[in-house]
This record gives structure tokens, sequence and C-alpha cells, in this order.
């Protein structure tokens, strides 16, 4: 029991993160109906940001607090955001869906593969930012570990979802977010500047987008070149089984996939013997793989996700 | 008197087609490595082969304008089947000892081997399928995620699968690609891609990419249309697959990942997203590219430049993109009827320049 509640605790760390990264690909996907597929690398390059802030903070003695780190890399990333968004997707507003796709991609492999080339492809330690004690409470009389990073990590992700959900919520930026989601022509007849609603948004979820590298690279302990990937996919995921476009969805979103993911990861099925030994399914082998299982149940059983509206097609 | 149409100008094309293939096929087959420097070999096969898998890729993400990103694991699937077949059954069927026979010792190995990239086309056309029934459903960037989703799947599934070597991969496979196989398999491939696109199932692929509702009120069964190009994409990978696993001797889960998918996307793009003739020089270029660049010790300089060939792959694709007016013709193809149309139009301009008379 305390076996399941720890993998459940494990599961919801990681799905804070994930959510995190799943309402940036969900409020662009939602201005601007683009996948960004280069959002998992600003999350790379987030931790990366990170990990040299961290480096130039101990050289210069300033205290290297998560606190203090974190903003750096969330400005350097939505920066970034801005910089992709004016180099690679402004020029394509008017063509079609997928060659912005296929740039967005294209940004995707410039990222990775420039991060390998200057930064090697090795792993980089990450910097403790955090202290790693632990509860001692509950370990001595459950068993049962629960981190004060971890629950950290949590409640500044949670942190950051309230600030963003009261933005798009109460703001007039939001409002106008809300407008160009809607409905962009109509958002530009009423005055809404709609390229800088779009420039905005990048911003945002690009910095949500370096948060939520540095949290991973904490919780994981290392970063490399190609560590954008997975929660790239992974928020991906989440944020399409939420409905993609809808931010409380993507917030759903990324807290099923962390879960999913930690409790098949921990199983271990026996389906019988073959050959004199036992046949097991080990779930942490295919905890990769789950991601998509769940990705195209959704889009087979509600294609328009979780929360999604369906809208159907008008000629 | 009844009508008699002259033979000659009904299946003179035919023949004239016929011979042309023929003499393509015996040109690649046997022509280019009796020409070509032994160190460029081996780069053209990789890329004629990569031809035979983005002329598949081009029926789904060219013509009938579905985008996958999943089509290394089509191929992967082929080479698999394929490669496990020469693995495994060939040495129970043809006494092939621990080391495989460096090439098709006997005519019989030959239809074997035949059968078993057909076989693999086939698995992988099937995994098309049954991929796309519930898939194709979705439009545009959810077609493009569950198909990249797939793939990711079919990788972790190998990657698990110790039986078919694990993560390691199938190693030893016997390498009976040679130029005449690759030769014959690019032209057959062309044809049937050509007359797909000229017939009544390619006309529909195309009417379901220039506007799916349109076509639907033509009475196009849209998914029923676009899981048989799926399929028929699929399949036609998967023989690229095998044919792949058969040069390079080895296939890994690695090469079903989505980052090859997007190397044969790129392909496609590069050719002009539906044009045969594009897709398949830029197939050779860009799978050429690799191995020549390992040649280029010569120019320091631009082995450097180009040295990290995912960068230059990458703003390939982002140029690409934002450049498309230029690229994103599509609709040119190298044909009779365009060497015909472009000799008239030189004729005529010919005429013109003679004398202001005739203009």
């Amino acid at each position: 029991m305390i076996f399941w509640l720890q993998q459940l605790t494990n599961g919801l760390s990681l799905g804070a993160i994930i959510a995190l990264i799943a309402l940036g690909y969900t409020m662009v996907y939602g201005v601007l109906k683009l996948i960004n597929f280069a959002h998992g690398d600003i999350l790379m390059v987030g931790a990366f940001v990170a990990i040299y802030a961290a480096m130039w903070a101990a050289h210069y003695g300033i205290p290297v607090w998560f606190p203090l780190i974190m903003p750096v890399s969330m400005a350097f990333c939505a920066a970034l955001g801005v910089a992709i968004e004016f180099v690679a997707y402004r020029p394509l507003r008017n063509a079609p869906r997928l060659a912005s796709l296929i740039t967005a991609i294209g940004v995707s492999l410039f990222l990775e593969s420039v991060g390998q080339w200057k930064l090697g492809a090795g792993r980089h330690a990450f910097p403790a930012l955090l202290s790693d004690h632990r509860i001692e409470a509950l370990a001595e009389r459950y068993g049962f570990y629960v981190y004060v990073s971890d629950l950290v990590i949590f409640a500044s992700t949670l942190l950051l979802l309230v600030a963003l959900q009261a933005i798009v919520k109460f703001t007039r930026f939001g409002k106008a977010m809300r407008a160009v989601s809607q409905d962009p022509e109509a958002a530009r007849l009423m005055g809404v500047d709609v390229n800088r609603v779009i420039t905005g948004t990048f911003a945002l979820g690009s910095a949500l987008a370096g948060a939520g590298g540095v949290m991973w690279g904490m919780k994981f302990g290392a970063a490399d070149p190609l560590m954008g990937m997975d929660p790239g996919l992974k928020a991906f995921v989440a944020a399409v089984v939420g409905g993609i476009g809808n931010v409380p969805g993507a917030m759903v979103g990324g807290f099923i996939m962390g879960v999913a993911e930690t409790l098949v990861a921990a199983c271990s099925i026996p389906i019988g013997r073959m050959w004199g030994s036992d046949l097991v399914i080990v779930g942490s082998n295919y905890r990769q793989a789950l991601g998509f299982l769940i990705l195209i149940l959704v889009l087979l059983l509600r294609p328009s996700g979780l929360f999604g509206r369906h809208e159907p097609e008008k000629v | 008197m009844a009508y008699r149409p002259d033979p000659v100008r009904v299946y003179g094309h035919w023949l004239l087609a016929a011979a042309g293939l023929s003499l393509a096929a015996a040109a690649i087959g046997y022509g280019i490595p009796k020409v070509l420097p032994t160190f460029h070999l081996d780069p053209l096969a990789l890329g004629l082969i990569y031809a035979v898998i983005a002329l598949g890729l081009n029926i789904v993400n060219g013509q009938a304008g579905l985008f996958s990103i999943g089509h290394a694991a089509f191929a992967g699937i082929g080479a698999y089947t394929a490669g496990g077949l020469s693995t495994m059954v060939g040495p129970r069927l043809f006494g092939w000892g621990p080391g495989m026979p460096a090439q098709l010792d006997s005519p019989a190995a030959a239809v074997f081997f035949m059968a078993s990239l057909l076989a693999g086309g086939l698995v992988a056309a099937l995994f098309g399928y049954l991929v796309g029934i519930p898939t194709l459903r979705l439009r545009g960037d959810y077609l493009a995620i569950a198909t990249l989703g797939f793939g990711e799947i079919m990788r972790v599934v190998l990657d698990n699968t110790a039986s078919l070597g694990g993560p390691l991969g199938m190693h030893g496979i016997p390498r009976f690609t040679t130029y005449p196989v690759i030769g014959v398999a690019l032209v057959l491939t062309l044809i049937v891609c050509r007359n797909i696109a000229t017939s009544v199932p390619g006309r529909c692929f195309v009417a379901l990419r220039e506007d799916e509702i349109a076509a639907e009120s033509l009475g196009i069964a849209t998914t029923r249309v676009k899981v048989n190009a799926m399929a028929l994409s699929a399949g036609i990978a998967g023989i690229g697959g095998g044919l792949l696993a058969h040069r390079l001797g080895s296939y890994m889960p690695v090469d079903l990942s989505w980052v090859r998918s997007v190397e044969f996307v790129l392909m496609v793009v590069l050719g002009g997203s539906g044009s045969i003739t594009g897709t398949v020089i830029a197939a050779i270029t860009l799978g050429m590219l690799p191995g020549e660049m390992l040649q280029l010790t010569k120019w320091p300089w631009l082995q450097k430049l180009i040295g990290n060939k995912m960068v230059v792959y990458s703003v390939l694709l982002i140029v690409m993109m934002l450049v498309r007016s230029l690229w994103f013709k599509g609709g040119w193809e190298l044909s009779f009827q365009w060497m015909r149309d472009s000799a008239a139009r030189l004729r005529r301009r010919l005429s013109r320049r003679e004398g202001p008379a005739n203009g």
C-alpha cells in the first residue's frame, strides 16, 4: 500500500512538471493552431541556462538558489521563444499549416543538433539547487519518502499554474489571447494586435518550458541536448489528452500522464512461462510507449480530448 | 471495314517505355558500378534505396496530403521481416552457414530473397492498414502525432523484444542488395508510383489533398481512400526497408525512431511534395550526403561546415519552408509529355528567332 502511495506521489510530482510544459503547447496551439515541436528543446535550453547560470553564480559568490536561477532560465527561454517565433513561424503565418509544422520540426532538430555540436552529446550534471532533505518523520514511521525538493517543485509548479490561469482569465492580455484563440479574424477586427498576442503567448509558453526544464533537470539530476524530446512528447500527449487549446485540460492531462507513467513503470506483469523461464512484461521498459498508447486511445475515443469541444468542420 | 488501329501507334509507347525502363534498370544495375569510382558506390546505393522508401512516403505525404512521421517504422517492419526471414528461415532452406553467403548463390535463393522482400512489404502494408483504420480519421497535426506515436511504440517494443536482438537489433543479415537488385526494385517502384499517380486512386489522393470536403461531396470515400494510401505507402516503404537491411547487414530499433522518419519527410518535401521525379532526386542527394561527406577530407573547411549532418538538415528544412514559393511547385515530372512539350516549345522559339515574319 505504501509502495503504491509512494508511486502515486512520484507520479504527481512528475505530472506537475509535465502539466507545466503541456501548458506551453496548449497555449501556442490555441492562438496559432501550430504544434510547436521546438517546445521540448526550449526546455532543454532552459535546463542548460540554469546549469551555466549556477556555474556563473557560484563563480561570483552569488548563492545558487532555486528562486534566483529559475527566473534567469525563464527569461532566457521567453526571449528564445519570441526569437524563434519571429524567425521561423511569423513568415509562415498565412502558409498551409503543414509548412509551419515542418518548420517547427526543423527548429527542434536545429536546437538539438546545435546543442549536441556545441555542448557535446554527453550528460551534464545538474547542480543541486535545492536541499535533498526528506521528511524524516514519514520516512522513519512509514518508509514513505517525501523529499523537500519534490515538495518545492510541486508547490512552485502549482504557483505557476495558478498564475497562468490568472493571467489568462483576468488580464487584458489574457482576454486578447482568448479572443485570438476563438477567432483571429474577429479579434483583429475588434482591434486586437494579433501578432503581439502571439508573441506574448510564445514568451509565456517558453518561460513555462524554461521553468519546466529547470525542474526536470533537478528531478533527474542531469541535462543533455536530447533531454527535451522525452518531456516534450509527453507534455504534448498530455495537452492532446486534455484537449489541445484548453488550459485546465492540459493541467489535468499532465497529471494523468505523470501518474499513469509512474504507476506503469512500477508494475511488472507475469504473463506465463515459456521455454522454462518466466515471461514478465516489465513496465518500466515500456514507459515510453505508454504515453503514445494513451494518446492513440484518447484520439480514438475522444478525438478532441477529455475537455475539448468538438468543432464540426466548415467549408 | 472494321477499324484497325495501327499497332505501332497504340502499343508503340508501351514498347518504348518498357525498353527505356529496362535500359534504366540495367544502367543502374550494371552501368553505374562500372562507371562510378568504388568509393561513391556505397553512398549512392543508400541514396537509391532511400528513394524507394521516399517514393512510398510520397504517396501519403505528397499526393494524399496526409502528414505521416512514422514511415521509418514501416520501413523498419519491412526490414525486420525480410531480415528475419533471411537470417532465420534462409539457413534452414539453403544451408547458409554461420557466415552468410556474400551473394545470392542460386536462383532458388534469389526467389526466396524476392519473396522475403515482398513479405516485408506485405507485413508493413498490413501494419499501415491497421494503423490507418483508426488514425486516419484524424486530420493534419493529429495524424502526424498519431503516426509518430505508432513509430515510437514500435521502436520501444523492438527494443524490448529479446528474440529480435533487443536494442542491438538484427545482425548478420546477408548482403544481397546489390546494384542490379536496387536497379530493378527502383524501376519497379517508379512504375507502380507513376501508374498510381496517373490513375483513379492517385487522382483520388490528390483530390483529398486539395480539398477533403469537396472530394467527399464528389463521392470519394475519404477514410477508405486514406487507409488505402497509407497501406500502399507503408508497403513500398517496407520493401525499401528490406532492401536497406540487406544492404547494411544490420537493422536496429534506433532506425525506427521518428528522427529517421523526419529524414524521409525531408526528402519528399525537398522534392516538391507530390513530384515523383523530385522525390527521387532529393532522396538520392540527401541519402548520399552523409557518405559523401566522409570523403571530403580534401576540403577540411567544407567538411567542417557541413560536418554536422543534422544542423545542415534542420537549417535546410527551415529555409526551404521559408522560401516555400520557390519549391512548392510540386507538379513537375520528368515525363514523355514534358519532353514533348519542351521540345515543341524549343522548336517554336527557334522558329520565332528565324524571322520576324513568323512571329
